[in-house]
């Protein structure tokens, strides 16, 4: 059991410990620390304490956050150390989202298709965008994928990668979630690009239009099989959302979408109401 | 669109209107003096940096004059500037830096070493006017790397881009191990050189070259190594839009236009059409005119070759091939003489300079007319009829020439015929 799995904080101790936020609520406590709702000057924020193991990792994302400003992120509004009892704990203060992970959304509904195009664009965008910063984000599901009304903000930057630093794992060993892994992260390929991202997008695209895993949750099968074809999932389906499903899921790399823009230009061909 | 490799020897015939320049061939001010002399001012110049060479071939092994002349460039060795104060003439401070060069034993490792390179070689392309710049790579032969070491290279060459006006190629020189070890599609050193190439945006295309261990023939090409040139072509010329000049496959070059390449280089000896440690030995190969016939895609000793498919009346099958530098030598054999009567076309040893630039002339008719061809279906279509065309003449020839065979050897054109359909098919292209 890691020594940090006794820790326990109360609400007034995190109060004592930030002076420039009011605490409102614990939200979460999880393998890579704890999360409250906190408030300054009337503005609801997230305080994200990383256990000390997770150091590293945290500021690697806290790092990517910086370089990035954009809608499809959450905004970073500061970080920093701080000590509880006689160890030092990251921690990470970054914009409230007020909505549902999209794993929440799809355990009980399906979505439609005008919030897939909204979802395409959104992920498109964030992972273009952090491919002009030369990182993958290498870890790209429902749980990271935050619906907040009709927008989409890709979360943790954790185990996303610099293309020129070492990964924090030990080599050779894939990091990321298996059942949206691609095949190449599946395989502990070095220097994926985006179109690992592509892939795993390609995954959450056909889960959440279809309320099924393309793989069946099995990621063995990553790769080696052909999902069932949309038209065969879904009763109602829009082709173009179909083909860019299909496009995402190609096997091999350099038969994916060159960049997530491309699949933003085919989607919106004739049709700027998605934008 | 066609470039001649050249080394220390100038001559290009009007026609081609592009040249890749060698390092290897000539000392930098040699190169410099000809660029200021504008003997290549009508054409698109090309420089290969050849760092290659670094790891390819070791000092012991060469012979004497390589080493001198790639240490006179500064990304492989620091040199003397040439001072014409101190030097009567560029050969008194080239036979002075022959005495001194140091070749370097390995690359830089670090961030600082290797930008230092690309600097110098970027700085130097630019002092000569290159057309595009070809970026400094490491050989990619190690597959545990993962293209690691070469998208560094890469990757700090592109930061400087803003500083020159030209297109940028990275230099793609892939040891044919790696092509060799299994099918293009479970190859993952492949993979991962498409994947990375393809979504480098600032990146506009790649230079290629196969380093071979071993060939045996220079038509010849294992069907890994050939479809694996035609898979490049197409994913990186086709699909991700970028441009791919192929140089050391010589006419294999044409097949790739077919599908995607944009152009390629070669030139009449063996060090020029392909690229080999074994270029860089001591001993001198002959040379002897040969005719080259894009027809039979293929090299035909002038007299003993010629002769024999004069006897068998077979001339008109070559006929096509025929430029205004062979004019005369189809005149000869028509009148059943042979190129020993037609004094630039005669047997002997070193005398191939008409034959050289008959063959650059053919081969650049028909990289003209594959250019001439907008839609890539036609391509195809016209590189599939040549090669259907001279896998039939061969087994023509064969049948006919089965007791005194032809100098030449002719299996590489099923080969390439076969590589070149099953990539159609597979493409449904």
């Amino acid at each position: 059991m890691s020594e940090d799995a006794t820790l326990y904080l109360t609400l007034d101790e995190v109060d004592d410990l930030f002076e420039d936020y009011s605490v409102v609520d614990s939200l979460e406590s999880g393998a890579q620390g704890f999360v409250f709702k906190v408030k300054r000057e009337e503005k609801e924020l997230f305080l994200k304490i990383y256990k000390p193991d997770m150091k590293i990792r945290a500021e690697r994302e806290v790092e990517k956050l910086k370089e990035l400003d954009s809608p499809y992120f959450v905004d970073l509004i500061g970080s920093g150390n701080i000590q509880i009892g006689d160890k030092d704990y990251y921690y990470a203060v970054t914009d409230f989202i007020s909505g549902e992970n999209l794993k929440n959304v799809i355990k009980v509904r399906k979505l439609e298709d005008s919030e897939m195009r909204k979802l395409v664009i959104s992920m498109c965008r964030a992972i273009d965008q952090l491919w002009e910063h030369d990182i993958v984000h290498r870890d790209i599901k429902p749980a990271n994928i935050m619906k907040r009304e009709d927008d989409f903000i890709l979360i943790d930057l954790g185990i996303a990668k610099h293309h020129d630093l070492s990964t924090i794992t030990k080599t050779g060993m894939a990091v990321g979630t298996p059942v949206y892994m691609s095949p190449e992260q599946l395989a502990a390929r070095k220097n994926i690009t985006l179109k690992s991202d592509l892939f795993s997008l390609g995954i959450v695209l056909y889960e959440a239009y279809t309320g099924q895993h393309p793989y069946g949750f099995n990621y063995t099968m990553i790769g080696r099989i052909n999902p069932t074809p949309i038209k065969s999932a879904r009763l109602n389906y829009d082709n173009k959302i179909a083909n860019i499903i299909n496009y995402l899921l190609k096997t091999r790399p350099i038969d994916r979408p060159f960049s997530g823009k491309e699949v933003i230009e085919y989607l919106m061909e004739g049709d700027n109401s998605a934008v | 669109m066609l470039y001649k490799n050249l080394g220390y020897r100038t001559s290009c015939i009007d026609d081609i209107s592009g040249v890749m320049l060698l390092p290897s061939g000539i000392n930098r001010e040699y190169l410099k003096s000809r660029i200021n002399d504008n003997k290549y001012s009508d054409r698109k110049i090309l420089f290969d940096p050849q760092l290659y060479l670094t790891e390819l071939i070791v000092e012991e092994d060469s012979d004497n004059i390589v080493f001198p002349r790639l240490t006179t460039y500064p990304w492989f060795a620091e040199s003397e500037n040439y001072n014409s104060d101190k030097y009567q003439n560029i050969t008194e401070w080239f036979n002075e830096h022959k005495e001194n060069y140091s070749w370097p034993d390995s690359l830089p490792v670090s961030d600082i070493g290797i930008n230092q390179k690309i600097k110098h070689c970027l700085d130097f392309q630019k002092e000569i006017k290159v057309s595009k710049y070809i970026l400094p790579v490491p050989i990619i032969k190690n597959a545990e790397d993962g293209f690691t070491e070469q998208l560094k290279w890469i990757k700090n060459a592109l930061e400087h881009k803003s500083e020159y006006n030209e297109d940028f190629l990275a230099s793609l020189t892939i040891d044919d191990s790696i092509l060799l070890q299994s099918d293009f599609d479970d190859n993952t050193v492949l993979q991962t050189i498409l994947d990375n190439i393809s979504t480098l945006r600032a990146l506009d295309g790649i230079y290629l070259v196969i380093l071979r261990n071993k060939y045996d023939t220079l038509y010849q090409i294992s069907p890994r190594i050939a479809s694996s040139l035609l898979e490049i072509s197409y994913l990186i010329g086709i699909r991700a839009k970028k441009q791919v000049i192929i140089n050391f496959e010589d006419v294999y070059g044409l097949v790739c236009m077919g599908v995607g390449a944009d152009g390629f280089a070669t030139g009449y000896s063996t060090s020029k059409r392909k690229m080999s440690f074994s270029n860089f030995k001591s001993s001198f190969g002959r040379s002897f005119p040969k005719f080259y016939s894009h027809n039979l895609i293929g090299d035909f000793l002038s007299e003993t070759d010629l002769n024999k498919i004069r006897d068998n009346n077979l001339i008109q099958m070559i006929e096509d091939d025929k430029t205004d530098l062979s004019e005369g030598l189809f005149a000869a054999l028509k009148q059943n003489q042979s190129a020993a009567n037609v004094p630039e076309w005669r047997e002997t040893q070193n005398h191939t300079t008409t034959a050289e630039n008959n063959r650059m002339k053919r081969i650049n008719k028909v990289v003209e007319k594959i250019n001439d061809r907008d839609d890539s279906k036609s391509k195809v279509n016209f590189i599939k009829d040549w090669l259907l065309s001279a896998d039939m003449k061969r087994t023509y020839f064969s049948e006919r020439f089965e007791d005194d065979p032809l100098s030449d050897e002719s299996r590489h054109v099923r080969v390439w015929r076969k590589v070149f359909e099953d990539f159609l098919n597979k493409y449904n292209l």
